[in-house]
């Protein structure tokens, strides 16, 4: 779930809670909504600085390890306290600040299970606030062309015009059980730049029906979850709002959006592989780099597991035409053909860079009807054109042509002849040539002449009859046209009223068993506009509840449950605490055997260390076993060392503990005492 | 970095590049793209090459190397070379000289790239015409003298060019030269262009540039005739020339007799009507396919061996019968020579042109000309005539396949030609159709002469000369004459109907008064298209050709009382 989404579903306290957190507090009153402030990279940095370096280290082991994926915080803490000798208790405590901080959310299913989160599109930025990219200077060299992956390539952008703008025109019709009809999944599979084998390796495109060519799969998965597609009980259809919040966008911020999308919704269903597509995103755009620079990230530990991981996804990113890779022998060069830059890291500058206009007089319109696009023509361009003209090449230079068919296509989905002139001129910057001007005047003058009404017949007995009806003011509303002396076409919306005004004036109509038969023409009508705008406010209504539209099954659904905004208290996180001597945790004291082994057993309970005292100096030990045997008993555990991280594995008897108290992480201490 | 630098050219991953005319590096690219690319099409700013396996063949049996073509191409291309398209370039380039025939005590196939024989001729069909096993590593193989045209068009279909070294038979030597003026004192030389042209096809030996057969573009009225007559000359052989019909193999005559030192014995016409076989002959396409019956062989294919050519001349070559490739298969040691005003064939068999007359070897833009006085620069003008009521109706209730006629023979357009003979008093004209019928009415009715298909061919020549002398202004021909005639002076066309959307058939009317006129008269031509008819389609396919090639169409309605009312 996104940090938005996030936002919107918590409850107000717990909002003004996180209002009140002093880091925030100051980000927003600089002017940043709750949203800019958590969502700004320089939030992040300043959190990073500020935090403890557990803290950080446990922040980034998370996103490496779950990424936007949702985790239990048992399962976490055994899965995170083995490398670096953490407890138990440091972790649970670490959580429940981050939490406190607005890093970490919670949800909670129905039987009580609490689930942690990162906001899926904050995930790449604490990896790259949490680990930036010191290795790794790009080469400047070209590498050999000769094994290059030289295959036609489009955009991803364009890849997905052409399969929304045709279910755009034809629609794609559902089976009664909601699968897609074969023949139009085939041709629509046929007609994408993008090929199905070239999703290969992502099984999940193929969820929930492998029926479906995954490269179709991935056009309606994320044209459902954008909104751009909607699904109705029998087809799938393009929303009349389609495309709009991008119209204005050229085709390289569209693709750097849907790079966005991709690695949130696809990458990150795979930590892993979401931490190399992060990884990859911190190099920079159009310049060649050795694959391993990217895999540095992961320094030392480097293992097969991580270099497959970003193979798979570089795969995709050449698929989608947004990198070309070339396999040397013994490294793999890579080069982004688009910014690969996340949102929160991107100068403001950059970030608005060709965004300033709608994207006026970037096409070139020939005197023979063909129209050349360049790459700087907003997508709501090629959108429109898609609609108005036929495509003859999309390329890095797409070409369309306006031809008459394609006219009559426009005069049905609303243009007229000065509507699309005015377009046509707005978007070239220039009128049109003659010859094109007068082509469209031909084929507009014959486009929209004639049209078909739905009309019902009034048959009138006799013309003297006629003439009244024709005559009263009521009655003129609902008549269309007076079609000789003996019939009328009337508004079939209108038959009531008019049934009963003709009553009034002591004319009953007589019963129209043809008219009376459920799903006359006029009610077929209705009920399909009315299908659609049903399914978009169903959609919208989805929407809102957080619920993924998309049409690809993903992991968890975490819009499914209930936001949990509680912060754990102290006795939650170390059950009995308030009732235990306190000076067990305040100060290292001298005990009786027994109750040595009382205070080590509350510490394992605890998953903390304890302080204890021995001949050679005070010792941090994590107690993780102990051993009863012949009425003495003794303590396995770790000990942290004074190196950074150092530890090392000891076993005591009882009997050797000095003083000694139980430690509780930095922070326990402020957590509340209570539960509500 | 990757270039977003404002340069001309647009490079498409399909080998497609579009440059803009107007910017300030224009000539610059299109000097680079007429050597590695064709010109499809100018119909405005955008110009339209396309890059293909002939085309970067071509550059390189022109000395291009991949490496050049790249980065030269790289230079001027706005968003950078894709990848896709520079391996192609390298790829194909590469291949070229790759394959080479030549004679040696009999046909070799030679490669010196290790195992590439083998490769490309374990293909289908390849073991009917090796003399030898293609065995793995070879370098050399021999192959049946008789299979060298297949052999070449096979490899070629696969990507695979053969440069030809084998060399073309010279033929019987004739003595041939330009005069120097003709019987009336004007000098005779060849333009630029022409000569370019036939340095082109046939360099000078000293040139030590590759000869060989291919095709010469120039646009009608350009005279191509004289490049024939430049290339016989440099040549000196015995040559037989094929026109589409018998007006042009007398002009074809008139033009030789009166250019060059040939005498009337040494010309030879084969025709329906006279079977000359000379030094040099010329004959039509027609009688060389004529036989009796489908199963019959065709008996006037001798001709090709009835004397020792050393080159053959194909008129109109985007006219060529499909019999007449199969035949120019067999004729691969005879140097071919083709002619024509565009490679556009309404069949779509451009592929076999190249194949089997050969490459593209000179191609002259038909602004260039224009610019430079060569041809004129017609006004075109689409004329839209409404139907008269009864005819509209008529057209609306005919079945769609007799609505065409209906729509060309509107009445009006009679109407429509009277009013632009008056706006063109004594003006040589040409008033052009499809529909016999019509073309009698309009003759009737105004008293001009009509030639078509079934007057006999001293006639049609008679009315040609008549014309051409000025003693009548106004000729109507059917299409008989689209191709091949040449009217000189002809300084207006009136293309009443045509034959639905042929884009080669408006180009071949244009060109009837593309000549430049000796007292530098405009010229006109106009299309008149019914109004609200289905011919108003037609002629826009019509004139796409025309567009694309940069000329544009002013559009007009006649209106019979109200005169001309200008829209465009």
């Amino acid at each position: 779930m996104k940090l938005a989404d996030t936002l919107a579903r918590l409850p107000a306290e717990e909002k003004e809670r996180l209002q009140s957190q002093p880091l925030i507090r100051d980000h927003m009153l600089s002017g940043h909504t709750l949203d800019a402030a958590l969502s700004g990279a320089e939030w992040a940095a300043r959190w990073a600085e500020a935090a403890k370096p557990l803290d950080r280290q446990l922040l980034l082991r998370l996103v490496r390890s779950y990424a936007g994926q949702p985790f239990g915080e048992e399962e976490a803490e055994a899965r995170l306290r083995q490398a670096p000798a953490w407890t138990g208790a440091e972790i649970r405590v670490a959580l429940a600040r981050m939490r406190r901080d607005g890093v970490l959310f919670a949800i909670r299913k129905a039987w009580g299970e609490r689930l942690l989160y990162v906001p899926a599109d904050l995930v790449g930025v604490w990896q790259l606030v949490l680990r930036p990219l010191t290795a790794g200077t790009p080469i400047r060299k070209e590498p050999d062309l000769g094994e290059r992956e030289a295959q036609l390539r489009l955009p991803l952008s364009l890849a997905l015009l052409s399969a929304w703008s045709d279910i755009r025109r034809k629609g794609l019709p559902l089976t009664a059980k909601g699968a897609p009809n074969k023949q139009r999944l085939v041709k629509l599979a046929e007609a994408m730049a993008l090929k199905e084998i070239e999703l290969k390796g992502f099984e999940f495109f193929a969820l929930p029906d492998p029926a479906v060519p995954a490269n179709v799969a991935l056009a309606l998965d994320l044209g459902l979850s954008l909104g751009w597609l909607i699904r109705e009980p029998q087809r799938i259809v393009a929303a009349s709002s389609a495309l709009e919040s991008w119209a204005d966008l050229p085709l390289a911020a569209v693709d750097a959006k849907l790079l966005e999308i991709v690695t949130i919704r696809y990458a990150g269903q795979e930590a892993t592989m979401h931490w190399a597509a992060i990884a990859l995103r911190a190099m920079p755009p159009h310049e060649w780099f050795e694959a391993d620079d990217a895999l540095r990230q992961w320094g030392e530990e480097l293992v097969e597991r991580e270099r497959l991981a970003l193979d798979r996804w570089t795969g995709l990113l050449v698929a989608f035409g947004w990198m070309e890779r070339i396999a040397g022998r013994d490294q793999v060069f890579l080069r982004w053909l688009i910014d690969p830059t996340l949102p929160a890291l991107r100068s403001t500058e950059r970030a608005h860079a060709g965004h300033d206009g709608p994207g006026d007089g970037v096409l070139y319109i020939q005197p023979d009807l063909d129209i050349i696009v360049p790459p700087e023509a907003t997508y709501g361009v090629y959108w429109r054109l898609e609609q108005i003209a036929e495509r003859t090449s999309l390329d890095i230079v797409s070409t369309y042509r306006i031809t008459r068919s394609s006219c009559i296509r426009a005069g049905e989905d609303g243009y007229t002849l000065s509507t699309l002139t005015d377009w046509l001129e707005r978007v070239s910057g220039a009128a049109l040539p003659d010859p094109a001007a007068h082509a469209l005047e031909d084929w507009f003058g014959r486009i929209g002449k004639l049209s078909i009404v739905d009309a019902k017949l009034l048959r009138v007995a006799s013309k003297e009859l006629a003439d009244r009806i024709a005559g009263d003011g009521p009655l003129s509303d609902w008549l269309l046209e007076r079609l000789n002396d003996y019939i009328f076409a009337v508004k079939p919306e209108g038959v009531r009223v008019l049934a009963r005004r003709l009553s009034e004036l002591g004319y009953p109509l007589a019963e129209n068993r043809d008219s009376a038969r459920p799903g006359s023409s006029a009610s077929e009508a209705d009920s399909s506009a009315n299908a659609s705008e049903a399914a978009a406010e169903a959609s919208a209504v989805k929407a809102a509840s957080g619920a993924d539209l998309g049409w690809i099954r993903l992991k968890q659904l975490l819009a499914i449950y209930e936001p949990d905004g509680s912060i754990p208290k102290r006795e939650e996180l170390f059950p009995g605490v308030e009732s235990i001597p306190s000076v067990w945790l305040e100060k290292p004291r001298s005990y009786h055997p027994s109750t040595r082994r009382e205070i080590i057993e509350r510490a394992m309970a605890w998953r903390t260390g304890v302080r204890v005292k021995r001949v050679d100096g005070w010792i941090e030990f994590i107690p993780e076993a102990l051993v009863t045997a012949d009425g003495s008993w003794k303590v396995e555990g770790t000990v942290r060392t004074p190196h950074p991280g150092g530890t090392a594995k000891v076993e005591w008897s009882g009997d050797s503990l000095g003083e000694l108290m139980i430690e509780l992480p930095d922070g326990a201490s402020e957590l509340p005492r209570t539960n509500h | 970095m990757l270039s977003v630098q404002p340069l001309p050219i647009l490079a498409q991953q399909d080998g497609t590049l579009l440059v803009s005319e107007s910017h300030p590096r224009y000539a610059e690219a299109r000097d680079l793209l007429r050597s590695i690319a064709e010109l499809r099409k100018r119909p405005g700013e955008w110009h339209t090459y396309r890059m293909t396996p002939v085309t970067l063949w071509n550059a390189a049996a022109s000395g291009w190397t991949a490496d050049k073509a790249v980065r030269e191409l790289s230079s001027l291309t706005r968003y950078g070379l894709p990848a896709s398209l520079e391996r192609e370039i390298r790829l194909l380039m590469g291949r070229y000289g790759k394959l080479r025939l030549v004679e040696d005590e009999g046909l070799m196939l030679v490669s010196d790239a290790p195992s590439l024989l083998s490769e490309v001729l374990s293909g289908r069909g390849f073991d009917a015409c090796l003399l030898e096993r293609p065995a793995t590593g070879r370098s050399r193989i021999r192959i049946r003298p008789d299979s060298r045209g297949w052999i070449k068009r096979e490899l070629i279909a696969r990507g695979y060019p053969v440069v030809d070294e084998a060399g073309c038979r010279q033929g019987e030597a004739l003595q041939v030269k330009l005069l120097g003026r003709t019987e009336a004192g004007q000098p005779i030389a060849l333009r630029d262009y022409q000569a370019e042209a036939v340095e082109a096809f046939a360099p000078e030996p000293a040139n030590g540039r590759e000869d060989g057969s291919g095709v010469v573009v120039l646009p009608c009225g350009a005279g191509k005739t004289w490049v024939g007559i430049g290339a016989i000359a440099r040549l000196q052989c015995e040559t037989l020339i094929l026109t589409p019909n018998a007006t042009s193999v007398s002009q074809w005559i008139r033009e030789l007799l009166a250019a060059t030192t040939l005498k009337e014995e040494e010309i030879g016409a084969y025709t329906g009507e006279s079977k000359e076989v000379r030094p040099i002959t010329v004959a039509t396409y027609q009688i060389l396919t004529h036989r009796k019956s489908k199963e019959e062989e065709h008996p006037h294919w001798k001709l090709f061996e009835g004397r020792n050519w050393g080159l053959i001349i194909y008129d109109e070559v985007h006219l060529l019968p499909a019999p007449v490739f199969r035949l120019t298969a067999d004729l691969q040691a005879t140097r071919r020579l083709g002619l024509t005003a565009t490679l556009v064939r309404e069949d779509g068999r451009e592929g076999d042109v190249f194949a089997l007359i050969g490459p593209k070897r000179y191609e002259a833009a038909w602004s260039g000309l224009e610019r430079e006085g060569w041809i004129a620069r017609p006004t075109c003008r689409e004329l839209r005539v409404p139907l008269p009521e009864e005819t509209a109706a008529r057209y609306m209730e005919a079945p769609k396949r007799d609505r065409h006629r209906i729509a060309g023979e509107n009445p009006c357009k009679l109407d429509a030609v009277q009013r632009l003979l008056s706006q063109h008093p004594e003006k040589p004209t040409l008033i052009i159709g499809q529909y016999l019928d019509q073309l009698r009415s309009v003759s009737r009715r105004f008293g001009f002469p009509l030639i078509t298909g079934s007057m006999p061919q001293r006639e049609r020549e008679r009315l040609y000369d008549k014309f051409n002398r000025g003693e009548f202004s106004v000729l109507a021909v059917s299409k008989v004459a689209n191709f091949a005639v040449d009217l000189p002076d002809a300084s207006v066309a009136i293309q009443l109907s045509g034959s639905f959307g042929s884009r080669q058939e408006e180009a071949q009317r244009l060109g009837r008064i593309l000549r430049p006129k000796r007292d530098g008269a405009d010229v006109f031509y106009y299309a008149l298209v019914s109004e609200g008819t289905d011919e108003e389609e037609y002629a826009r396919k019509r004139q796409r050709f025309l567009l694309e090639q940069g000329y544009q169409y002013e559009q007009a309605r006649f209106e019979s009382d109200a005169g001309l009312r200008e829209e465009a």
